[in-house]
């Protein structure tokens, strides 16, 4: 094992480069999964709007499009930041890097914080998905879309709390001084990881809080 | 492949220049919102998150320098998702032409006949 600086090359690996190079494929074999599994919720959007055109755009209004634009210039912060402690962490800036991953996951609480507000105002006012529904409106139909909006912001904020558990431990790992120029895989593999919850939100955004 | 492959550092002005882009056509999409464009809105939106999307995966994501396998990987899955929602779309939104339904109530689960048979 050639330990020290360049990590642990494993044995089937011609070097640390070939090493990251596959594990890199292997993360966006996961992230082009990830895609794939949430276009069937964005299929499923498509349908029942299409369905329901008047609906969506009433239950729409119940939502505030202040505090989802708001969670959307937050995540795009966090996203720059993220980039930016790969950046550092490949200069052999570690202080820089530690900090720029402590901005990121400051920016997912304040995202978990606002998420943690408005469904608590949905909730209260009953706007529910399927049975659990019991806000007031005028179409019969409109638990649908929150079923919708429920599931994909649901899953969407799922995928935030992961991340922010991934980003606590680059955290401490950049505080031991694993990562340098040579090595810095995982720091790079949850960076993509976190960009794609970006980008993610990026479709949920317009398409949730901006109808019109 | 040789043992000193160099890691690529990404300029810092991509970073930048993508933030401040995100930034303003966020800003754009909730503008354009505010003004009713009929049916057209939902296309305009649509259309600047795509590019909001092309800027997350092309510099933040490092797509536009990263290995072609990569890249097949990543357009293989959006080629895919877009075969996906014409298919579907098309099979259910296509239904009223094909088939007769009930009181005009058209839904995914509803019973349906062909168009002029009365049996």
């Amino acid at each position: 094992m050639s330990g020290s600086k360049l990590g642990n090359v494993a044995h089937h690996f011609e070097n640390a480069y070939q090493q990251f190079s596959s594990a890199k494929l292997g993360m966006w074999l996961f992230i082009v999964q990830e895609i794939l599994f949430f276009s069937a919720l964005f299929v499923a959007y498509a349908v029942y709007r299409g369905m329901h055109p008047e609906m969506f755009v009433d239950a729409h209004h119940h939502l505030s499009w202040k505090m989802g634009g708001i969670n959307t210039l937050v995540l795009i912060f966090s996203s720059f930041t993220m980039a930016m402690s790969i950046r550092t962490a490949q200069l052999n800036q570690r202080l820089q890097s530690f900090w720029y991953l402590g901005t990121t996951l400051f920016c997912a609480c304040i995202f978990m914080v606002i998420k943690f507000f408005e469904y608590a105002e949905k909730i209260h006012h009953g706007y529910l998905p399927s049975v659990w529904f019991s806000g007031e409106g005028i179409y019969e139909t409109m638990h649908i879309f929150f079923g919708i909006y429920f599931t994909m912001t649901g899953l969407h904020g799922l995928h935030v709390l992961v991340g922010m558990g991934l980003i606590i431990w680059l955290m401490l790992e950049t505080r031991k001084g694993k990562y340098n120029s040579e090595y810095f895989t995982p720091v790079e593999m949850v960076g993509l990881y976190w960009h794609l919850v970006d980008l993610i939100w990026i479709f949920l955004f317009p398409l949730l809080y901006l109808i019109g | 492949m040789s043992d000193n492959h160099e890691h690529f550092v990404i300029p810092l002005k991509y970073y930048v220049g993508t933030l401040i882009a995100l930034l303003i056509l966020t800003v754009v999409t909730v503008a354009v919102a505010q003004i009713d464009l009929g049916a057209f809105n939902i296309y305009l939106a649509m259309f600047v998150a795509m590019i909001k999307a092309g800027f997350v995966i092309f510099f933040f994501m490092g797509v536009r320098w990263d290995e072609g396998f990569n890249k097949i990987a990543l357009f293989g899955s959006l080629l895919f998702v877009a075969i996906f929602f014409v298919i579907v779309l098309a099979d259910v939104f296509s239904r009223d032409i094909i088939y007769s339904t009930e009181n005009d109530v058209f839904n995914i689960k509803s019973p349906v006949k062909m168009i002029g048979d009365d049996s």
